[in-house]
């Protein structure tokens, strides 16, 4: 998966996480807290990435991942 | 596999005790919109501080003998509880057979099982009522979470609720819930995610427990419908788990059902574990025209069940 084909897939996981998610204009370096997800949300885009992509981030891993581009270089590492 | 016992009426007992959620959450360090919204409760019951589990009961019997149910006919009574009174022996059955003056006649069990365990009940009384002959149950439910939450956990305190249910099966009668086919399982990996700790405190996982029941119950869900024959379109109403509102929207979306078909009515009570089904049958109740309906428990073990009720 390119890293624009990821970015889309992420943009589609976090609008089913929550549905009121404004993607538009996110930017990667937007905290997707910040941007209007939640503690619940942010499990069920966990789930979704789980699912989707065949990867389950950890508790730990995710003390790191606050950003959208968190998320997509932690995503393509895994997947090389 | 058709089951000719039925069930109902329902007897109810919710506490007075009502714990505002609002000004809780913020001592405790959660948005109250998210908690109402998301989580969906605005307030928890709570039984009074000496109430035990078998009391809880005892006014679920009590409430259904103003349904015209007469106990003197019970031949079985069987408690689903894992918070009995003291510490579980005697089984808490027995205490509210003393309570209540049933006949030595009537046997009783507690089974312990948790949101699981009013879909594991209904099968579990009426196969045993069949294997004895028996005529006349109630399944009784009471589950008080309050014994073990502790009041500093923002992921238990505000969203389990206290209630008992006791739910009357007969195969004397034409009328009530017929039992149509079920699927039970466990996935007992998932046993330290929802626990009593060291401490005798209650954990939980909420990571766990919301990816156990977004990835398995959809699953059993459409396999149960496709083992019975019966389309997703003649259900009247899915009555899950009330969980949170955020996974029973989830497991609606994820099932593509009419969100209309899957009620939430968790606002003003809490989840209470083996309580919400029954709870949400007392209220369809009065409505004949809820023909069919789908219910279905998952929760600490993991365990899940999952039935179709038809009204006889």
């Amino acid at each position: 998966m390119t890293g624009i084909n990821l970015r889309d897939s992420l943009i589609e996981y976090l609008i089913e996480a929550s549905p009121m998610f404004e993607a538009e204009g996110l930017k990667n370096s937007d905290d997707l807290y910040d941007a209007g997800l939640d503690s619940l949300d942010m499990v069920n885009f966990l789930l979704s990435i789980e699912e989707n992509l065949g990867i389950k981030i950890s508790d730990d891993e995710l003390q790191d991942l606050k950003t959208l581009g968190d998320f997509l270089v932690f995503l393509e590492s895994q997947s090389k | 596999m058709v089951n000719h016992y039925t069930f109902g009426p329902i007897g109810i007992y919710k506490p007075t005790r009502v714990l505002e959620n609002a000004p809780r959450a913020s001592d405790l360090g959660t948005n109250i919109l998210f908690l109402e919204n998301k989580i969906g409760t605005c307030s928890v019951l709570r039984k009074k501080a000496d109430e035990e589990t078998s009391d809880m009961a005892v006014n679920a019997l009590r409430n259904l003998q103003t349904k015209g149910i007469d106990l003197q006919s019970l031949d079985v009574m069987i408690v689903i509880t894992q918070h009995p009174d003291s510490y579980g022996l005697p089984h808490t059955s027995a205490i509210v057979h003393e309570k209540m003056g049933l006949p030595n006649t009537c046997a009783t069990f507690d089974i312990s099982l948790g949101c699981s365990g009013y879909v594991y009940g209904l099968a579990a009384i009426t196969g045993f009522m069949q294997a004895i002959g028996a005529k006349n149950g109630v399944l009784i439910t009471a589950d008080p979470y309050s014994k073990t939450v502790r009041e500093d956990d923002r992921n238990t305190v505000l969203i389990f609720g206290d209630a008992a249910c006791a739910t009357y099966v007969t195969n004397d009668v034409d009328t009530g819930w017929q039992l149509i086919g079920g699927r039970y399982g466990s996935e007992g990996s998932g046993s330290d995610s929802l626990c009593i700790n060291e401490s005798r405190e209650l954990f939980m996982n909420g990571r766990d427990v919301f990816n156990f029941a977004a990835k398995r119950i959809p699953n059993e869900i459409t396999s149960l419908l496709k083992e019975t024959g019966i389309a997703k379109d003649n259900i009247d109403k899915f009555l899950l788990h009330q969980g949170s509102k955020y996974i029973v929207n989830a497991l609606t979306r994820r099932l593509n059902l009419p969100p209309e078909k899957v009620p939430i009515n968790i606002e003003n009570l809490g989840n209470s574990i083996s309580s919400t089904i029954p709870l949400l049958l007392n209220d369809i109740e009065g409505d004949k025209n809820i023909k069919c309906v789908l219910i279905c428990g998952f929760g600490v073990g993991f365990s899940y069940a999952s039935a179709i009720l038809k009204r006889k």
